[in-house]
């Protein structure tokens, strides 16, 4: 299959236009010399710079939309096998590379706020997103391995890119040392699925699962631990509270949307493409897994006092549910999975969106308390928090509401009642969570605080993601100019190709 | 007046997306003036005046169109729209309106715009998002009682949470955050099992994904409520299925309604709720409930009512009597009448529960009744509370010297509330014990306990509120209703003097659709019927029709 495929350089486009954009700002960067923080210079420069990312990650998106048109060649592949391009990769790097851009207009101001220097930021962030494109291409476990290095490297960089506060320090070391356990369980697994198999390509390691052995099952086990713990995936979620916590808000949006939602792309092609098909010893585990995150992601969520935990928390609970579809494990499933991926993404960034938006003259606003009065301060800005947060709680009329019934009547129609229950128990309970924060915006006066005035980018940002929210709260199946099928259907071709 | 400048046959969608998007507009012209013109945004005149002017046409809209339009004779849902939505998710926008959920609808409508005329300049902070919380919680309601499709029945049944909660928690009392969340779990809860069962009742099978009730005019295959019909291709499920189906529905309508032990959350959002929710949470919100079962319980587990019929007559008949007992122990006027919505919606329970044709149109009638009695009770415990600032049994008595009016006022409120013949609580009370002595002379007996104890609470709570000297010396000098509060309640009182004047207009728009209902129970029964409903179809034989029609 591999060899009679033509050489392409498609699939290695995305990544390669993002690290050519990392580049790029590298230089403008240099080029431009040193700037004081707060002058209009800065500002300026951190415009430029961030249209430039911008720029590299929309050609990123654009070589990826292109392979999604009917009739393109969806199986593309590179130096054999090792990158392709098809319908799961495409729609990937368009999820990825937009998230990527909103992650960035939400950073420029808040560096600023934080006398951060942009250039390192955003080439730190493109390099990560470049990872990112590799990873979810990859038709190899060892390309893929290599790409979520590549994406999880810049992302520790990140985490502690406030240097002088501590908690940022502390979050840049957590992310450092669990993601290099993770590492290791990936590169352990690697070693043992070789040995079983013989192979590290996606088709052939398949083939040799398929013959049976505990083994090579016992390898692509700790694979998918592996990519758990990028993917936040629990039990090997640690990191991602108190990394959300430490880290700088704009990074907390980029990690907790690019790169775990990245990792759970890259967890979706290892299960489509390398599980034995009809499997019964590593599906059930998702089961598990899923039961586990949204048990703990959700009780945990209840009792936060800081909204990026809250968040961070209850974001471990939509992994888990998320995880329900590799049990279901059909089209409608993964259709639905994608779908829930893009609601939560889109929702997670306007709410982390909103904490960096009202942080502002040095003040961070992020425990609970910070909260109180702000829906009667500013009313608009607390009414698009609180569209944020029932979109991820799941209400209507929101993406969130549509998100959470698909992938709940896949996992019942495949015959999975019981795990729908866990999931929706699990869904009151992070309900209570996420309305503490409406509850504490409109339900709690404070004396007079002083917050900030949205930037024009911020701004544009947190509108754009409201209007997806409820666009797709309102017609959460499109039909795409071009295509044949609405969203929803599409997105379960991609991921198990047409029926 | 004419009706030219819009389709009738589309009233319905009128009567969802009237409130909601006046809502959003007024939201949109205040976010647009505050912008253009730096003002602080439309002020609050123009919203009240937009709020109670959507709410009025919206009643308009159910009274004229509605219930003018509406064909006692017609069997099954008139005014049906359908159109495809969303057909992966089985969800399509497919409303109708029969005998069942007709009364709803205008009880709806018609509290919306008395309870903005009752808070007229009440509101003590921020009236618009009061008006506009409001107005969302119409369409929401509106939205339930109409919905066709259990998806859009699931949506409707959603949107109410979120304006309840802020309705709550923001001019609530001292404890209303905790309130606000209390309900949210509870009513989180009850979504939760909603949606297990829908799903595992919806989904059909091998890919058949129908969430339509029946039939959609134009669409395919039998709807949720139908399949296991003679003609249908899907069997229905099985006696062990249809009890699990049948826990989860109950649980889900129980909390809402709410039964007795699921009943918690309530009483906390009576005592700190404001009135205006308080209002429209306890005349149409918990109405929810009760419809619910109607709707869904009863058809989709016929097997499982009818073979624990005794048992749930049981548990509404414990709630009935635990709750009156309570009510009358009781010092706070909201909790009393908290309490006796405990006991009154376990009378329309017990009549659902008797699976009788005239114990079920019972139960729909007490809805409609308890919507009016309690929405005037409780605008008359605001008035009281306005001018007392307390809702204290004990700081009360003697009113009806210094407020005469007030007093008749809630006197015929609370005979009715008691169920006295000529008054509307007469009408579904009776139907409902008919049906509860035709179940069994034990439960029947027990419901008159009920009935007779709710009544004696009540009198005794006029007797310490209105009746004898007047105490306290705070209650000496207290003002009489004013012409806009007399006006709400006596706008109430009316119709139920109406309706246990004259039942017939009620009865007669009800009892096919209860036919209906039952029909709908007996066809996919797995087991024999039962007896009642044998005699039933002997008393009013149900010829063979069309299951849905097309509306003339």
């Amino acid at each position: 299959m591999t060899d009679a495929a033509p050489l392409s350089l498609a699939p290695a486009m995305p990544a390669a236009a993002a690290a050519v954009g990392a580049l790029l700002i590298l230089a403008l960067d240099t080029a431009a010399g040193r700037a004081r923080m707060e002058s209009r210079g800065a500002r300026r420069r951190g415009l430029v710079l961030a249209l430039a990312g911008t720029l590299a990650l929309l050609t990123a998106v654009l070589s990826g939309l292109v392979h999604l048109f009917p009739g393109a060649s969806t199986a593309a592949a590179s130096v054999p096998a090792q990158l392709r391009m098809d319908g799961l990769a495409a729609a990937s790097v368009v999820i990825v590379g937009v998230s990527g851009v909103l992650a960035i207009w939400l950073s420029s101001t808040y560096l600023m706020v934080l006398r951060l220097h942009a250039g390192e930021y955003f080439v730190l962030l493109l390099l990560s997103i470049a990872g990112a494109f590799v990873a979810v291409a990859a038709g190899h476990l060892l390309v893929l391995y290599v790409g979520l290095e590549l994406m999880v490297l810049p992302a520790h960089v990140l985490a502690g890119f406030d240097r002088t506060r501590r908690r940022s320090n502390e979050a840049a070391l957590k992310s450092f040392l669990l993601g290099a356990f993770g590492s290791a369980l990936l590169l352990f697994g690697l070693a043992l699925t070789f040995g079983a198999t013989g192979h590290l390509d996606h088709a052939s390691v398949r083939a040799g699962l398929a013959d049976g052995g505990a083994l090579g099952l016992m390898g692509i086990a700790l694979v998918v631990a592996g990519v758990g713990v990028k993917a936040g995936i629990a039990p090997f979620h640690q990191w991602a509270p108190d990394v959300d916590e430490g880290a700088p808000t704009s990074v907390t949006a980029f990690v907790s949307v690019c790169v775990r939602g990245a990792a759970l792309l890259v967890l979706l092609r290892v299960v489509v493409d390398v599980f034995p098909a009809d499997d019964a010893v590593l599906r059930p585990v998702f089961a598990g897994l899923a039961i586990i995150g949204i048990a703990i992601g959700s009780l945990m969520a209840m009792v936060q006092r800081n909204v990026k935990r809250l968040i961070a928390w209850a974001g471990i609970a939509h992994t888990g549910t998320m995880l329900l579809a590799f049990v279901a494990d059909d089209a409608a499933a993964y259709g639905a999975m994608l779908f829930y991926l893009i609601a939560v993404s889109v929702a997670t960034l306007g709410a982390l969106g909103m904490v960096l938006t009202l942080a502002g003259g040095g003040r961070e606003v992020e425990r609970l308390e910070d909260f109180a009065g702000i829906g009667k301060a500013r009313p608009g800005l607390a009414a698009l928090m609180t569209l944020f947060l029932i979109a991820l709680a799941g209400l209507p009329v929101t993406a969130g509401f549509w998100a959470k019934l698909l992938l709940l009547r896949a996992v019942v129609d495949a015959g999975h009642v019981g795990l729908a229950i866990v999931a929706l128990i699990g869904s009151v309970v992070a309900l209570y969570a996420y309305m503490r924060v409406p509850a504490m915006m409109f339900m709690r006066d404070a004396p007079d605080q002083e917050i900030a005035e949205p930037s024009t980018s911020e701004l544009a940002v947190l509108l754009l993601c409201a209007v997806v929210i409820v666009y797709l709260g309102v017609v959460p199946d499109p039909r795409l100019p071009g295509f044949a099928h609405g969203l929803l259907e599409l997105l379960g071709r991609l991921v198990v190709g047409p029926a | 007046m004419s009706l030219n400048f819009f389709d009738p046959e589309h009233a319905l969608r009128w009567l969802i997306f009237l409130p909601a998007a006046t809502a959003l507009a007024l939201l949109g012209c205040n976010a647009l003036v505050a912008a253009l013109f730096r003002a602080p945004g439309l002020s609050d005149r123009i919203w009240r005046a937009a709020g109670l002017g959507a709410s009025v046409l919206t009643f308009w809209v159910a009274a004229w169109v509605v219930l003018g339009g509406f064909d006692p004779e017609h069997i099954g849902f008139q005014f049906v729209e359908y159109a495809p939505w969303i057909p992966s998710a089985g969800a399509s926008w497919f409303v109708g309106v029969d005998g069942i959920s007709l009364f709803m609808v205008v009880l709806t409508t018609a509290l919306v715009p008395l309870t903005l005329l009752a808070v007229w300049n009440r509101v003590d902070r921020s009236l618009r998002s009061f008006v506009f919380y409001v107005l969302v919680l119409e369409s929401g309601l509106l939205g339930v009682f109409l919905a066709m499709n259990a998806a859009l029945f699931f949506m409707a049944w959603q949107a109410t949470f979120l304006p309840i909660f802020f309705l709550i928690g923001i001019w609530g009392g001292s404890r209303r955050v905790r309130a606000a969340t209390r309900f949210l779990v509870a009513w989180g809860l009850a979504s939760a099992l909603l949606l297990v069962a829908l799903l595992a009742v919806g989904g059909g099978g091998e890919g058949v994904i129908q969430f339509d009730m029946v039939t959609p005019p134009g669409g395919s295959g039998p709807g949720l409520l139908e399949a296991g019909l003679p003609g249908g291709e899907l069997g229905w499920l099985g006696r062990i299925d249809q009890a699990w189906l049948f826990v989860a529905l109950l649980g889900a309508f129980g909390l809402v309604v709410p039964i007795v032990p699921l009943h918690g959350w309530l009483l906390d959002a009576e005592s700190e709720a404001p009135m205006s929710a308080m209002t429209l949470l306890t005349a149409v919100g918990l109405k929810m409930g009760t419809y619910g079962i109607l709707r869904f319980a009863l058809p989709l587990c016929p097997d499982a009512v009818s073979e624990w019929s005794a048992m749930l007559c049981g548990l509404a008949l414990a709630g009935i009597v635990y709750a009156s007992l309570l009510a009358a122990a009781q010092t706070d006027l909201r909790r009393l009448v908290a309490w006796w919505t405990v006991a009154q919606l376990g009378f329309v329970l017990l009549g659902t529960f008797s699976l009788d044709p005239v114990g079920l149109t019972g139960g729909v009638v007490a809805m409609l009744s308890h919507g009016l009695t309690s929405a005037a009770l409780l605008f008359l415990v605001g008035a009281i509370a306005d001018r007392r600032g307390s809702y204290e049994i004990a700081a009360l008595g003697g009113l009806a010297r210094p407020m005469p009016v007030f007093a008749a006022l809630l006197g015929v409120a609370m005979l009715s509330a008691m169920g006295t013949p000529l008054l509307s609580g007469f009408v579904g009370d009776i139907l409902i014990l008919l049906a509860g002595f035709g179940v069994g002379s034990t439960i029947g007996a027990f419901a008159l306990l009920g009935w007779v104890l709710g009544a004696g609470c009540l009198v005794w709570a006029y007797r310490r509120i209105a009746l004898g000297p007047v105490e306290n010396p705070e209650n000496r000098g207290l003002i009489d209703l004013g012409w806009r509060e007399r006006g709400i309640v006596l706008t109430l009182l009316l119709p139920i003097l109406w309706i246990g004047l004259h039942p017939n207009p009620v009865l007669r728009r009800v009892e096919p659709s209860v036919l209906e209902l039952m029909r709908q129970m007996d066809e996919r029964r797995v087991v024999a019927p039962i007896a009642p409903i044998e005699d039933a179809a002997r008393h009013a034989p149900v010829e063979p029709r069309e299951r849905v029609e097309e509306p003339a």
